[in-house]
């Protein structure tokens, strides 16, 4: 895994395996360090929570990782900083993906904040020709300081943002085929995050998927999400009458997330899908049941040549 | 266009509630009202970040104050990079002006944070102890154990933390206004803290520099001429504080 990214153009391998992984979270770790190992293909941890010097923490995912396959998913990088990635920062999940040797990382096209500050959200970039130099610039860089290829997942995104006149915007897929023709980065597709998106910004889910670069996709996402009604804040002009759809990851996946994930592998073949479950989270068995859903999609559809 | 719409983004997610000012990019109330979902989650989340650090505080100072404290502080002094337990140090200095008392079980609270997360050393045994020539006690220098830190505490807290392990409902009162001095350890898998008599902090801490036993034996003694160099050697070492000795 101590390659470096492959040349921009070349095919992305899928590392993970093609099959159905769960998020680790704190209260399942007792479950996996026990002597019954959870019946699941791979897991996922986000990469920041591990950036510890050491403790439990870290040794109860050194033991999982050598019984399972291991993503680590970053919420940091801030991809999308005009400022350029914190070179500390980098080092930091150098010596983190050295130590646990994942088969996967990956994070987002976003930012999360600027000025030698964190604030903790996946915040929106306007998607115009100058971001688009901005954070190739910024995966060639993580690339080289972690020795890895990365995945780039879409973001979910609550805000429409207004470019002003003269600039152009770039539509979504496009913007990330451009950024793995540049980097040679594959793609992480996260089904909810479309649905979200396509929902608080009113765009067609259907359109935007069949434009999606699916050859890229390294890895696919699904997770539930919830309705929120913020009808006294938003004025009688407000799309989709207030309501907003939060991603956080919080309960089920929905039928509509499922049904997408089924064309979407229809058209890939099969994929590694993770189930995420980050709040309120519930019973190992309740993940592990939506986890079985996902591969039962996966056991049907039959793999690309 | 991108550096300035950053900057001026970061601003309003940083503001207090009312005082935002707005974004270019973010025109009109849809838009307006967006921006309130992202500064809600990026402060509310840094807030609960330090409620999972301080949970004990929080029992302390009851829900509205420490979340009115934690908003200030998170508004004023956001995490550098995204290591969230790392986050949180400065927050003890923040509550002394609010709180004197919380502010004790909030440092009491970073040292076992820092102590749980710190590096993994090899612990130093009686065994290894024993291979030096008894002559040459006087000169060893130890290696402190990463987790081990001593704190010098204005307030009794520590009777209300253990309280607070047993009992997660249980509300501690305000804390007696009592100097003590407590020892942080991880050994195994566990935090455990040690309240110390007079003059073994001052001994312990002059151990963890690296100073040399005889010096530390006399920082100790400077404190309290009764204290027992022996029995203070024991429990570092029973407790796992050192992680190694040379001369």
């Amino acid at each position: 895994m101590d390659t470096a990214a492959p040349a921009p153009g070349t095919t992305p391998a899928v590392a993970l395996p093609r099959r159905a992984g769960i998020g680790l979270r704190h209260p399942h770790v007792p479950a996996f360090l026990g002597g019954e190992r959870p019946d699941v293909a791979w897991v996922e941890v986000h990469s920041e929570t591990y950036l510890v010097a050491g403790g439990p923490r870290l040794a109860a995912l050194e033991a999982i990782r050598r019984d399972y396959a291991l993503s680590c998913h970053g919420v940091g990088l801030s991809l999308g900083s005009a400022a350029g990635l914190d070179a500390k920062h980098l080092a930091n999940l150098r010596q983190l993906y050295d130590r646990l040797r994942p088969d996967q990382i990956s994070d987002h096209l976003a930012w999360t904040g600027t000025g030698g500050a964190y604030l903790n959200d996946l915040l929106p970039l306007p998607l115009t020709a100058e971001t688009r130099d901005v954070v190739a610039v910024n995966i060639a860089h993580a690339q080289d300081a972690l020795g890895r290829r990365l995945l780039v997942e879409n973001p979910s995104l609550y805000m429409p943002l207004t470019l002003p006149p003269g600039v152009e915007a770039i539509p979504e897929p496009q913007f990330l085929a451009d950024l793995v023709a540049r980097t040679g980065c594959g793609l992480l597709l996260d089904v909810n995050n479309v649905v979200v998106c396509a929902h608080n910004l009113g765009f067609d889910v259907a359109a935007y998927l069949a434009d999606f670069p699916l050859e890229a996709v390294g890895e696919i996402h699904v997770a539930g999400h919830r309705r929120e009604a913020f009808a006294p804040w938003v004025g009688p002009d407000a799309g989709a009458g207030g309501v907003v759809l939060i991603d956080d990851h919080g309960s089920r996946v929905s039928d509509t997330v499922w049904d997408l994930l089924a064309g979407v592998l229809a058209r890939t073949g099969p994929l590694p899908v993770l189930v995420e479950w980050d709040m309120d989270v519930p019973p190992l068995e309740v993940l592990l049941g939506e986890a079985a859903h996902a591969q039962s999609l996966l056991d049907g559809v039959a793999p690309h040549a | 266009m991108l550096e300035a719409f950053q900057q001026q983004m970061q601003r309003a997610l940083l503001a207090a509630g009312g005082g935002e000012g707005g974004v270019d990019l973010a025109p009109g109330a849809v838009a307006g009202a967006r921006l309130k979902i992202y500064r809600a989650n990026v402060q509310q989340s840094l807030a609960e970040a330090l409620a999972a650090a301080f949970p004990v505080t929080l029992r302390l100072m009851g829900v509205p104050a420490f979340r009115a404290a934690a908003l200030d502080f998170v508004r004023a002094h956001p995490p550098a990079r995204p290591q969230l337990a790392a986050y949180g140090g400065g927050f003890p200095v923040a509550l002394a002006p609010l709180d004197t008392g919380a502010a004790d079980m909030a440092r009491l609270e970073w040292a076992v944070m820092e102590a749980y997360f710190a590096a993994d050393a090899p612990v130093l045994t009686v065994e290894q102890l024993a291979a030096f020539p008894p002559g040459d006690y006087a000169r060893l220098r130890f290696v402190a154990h990463p987790a081990a830190r001593v704190l010098w505490l204005g307030h009794d807290v520590l009777p209300l933390w253990r309280q607070a392990q047993e009992d997660e409902t249980w509300v501690p009162p305000a804390p007696d206004a009592v100097d003590g001095e407590v020892l942080v350890l991880r050994p195994a898998d566990g935090i455990v803290c040690v309240s110390l008599p007079p003059g073994a902090a001052a001994a312990i801490q002059s151990l963890l520099n690296g100073d040399m036993l005889t010096q530390a034996a006399e920082a100790g003694l400077l404190v309290e001429p009764e204290l027992d160099l022996q029995a203070m050697l024991h429990t570092l070492l029973a407790q796992g504080a050192l992680a190694g000795a040379r001369l």
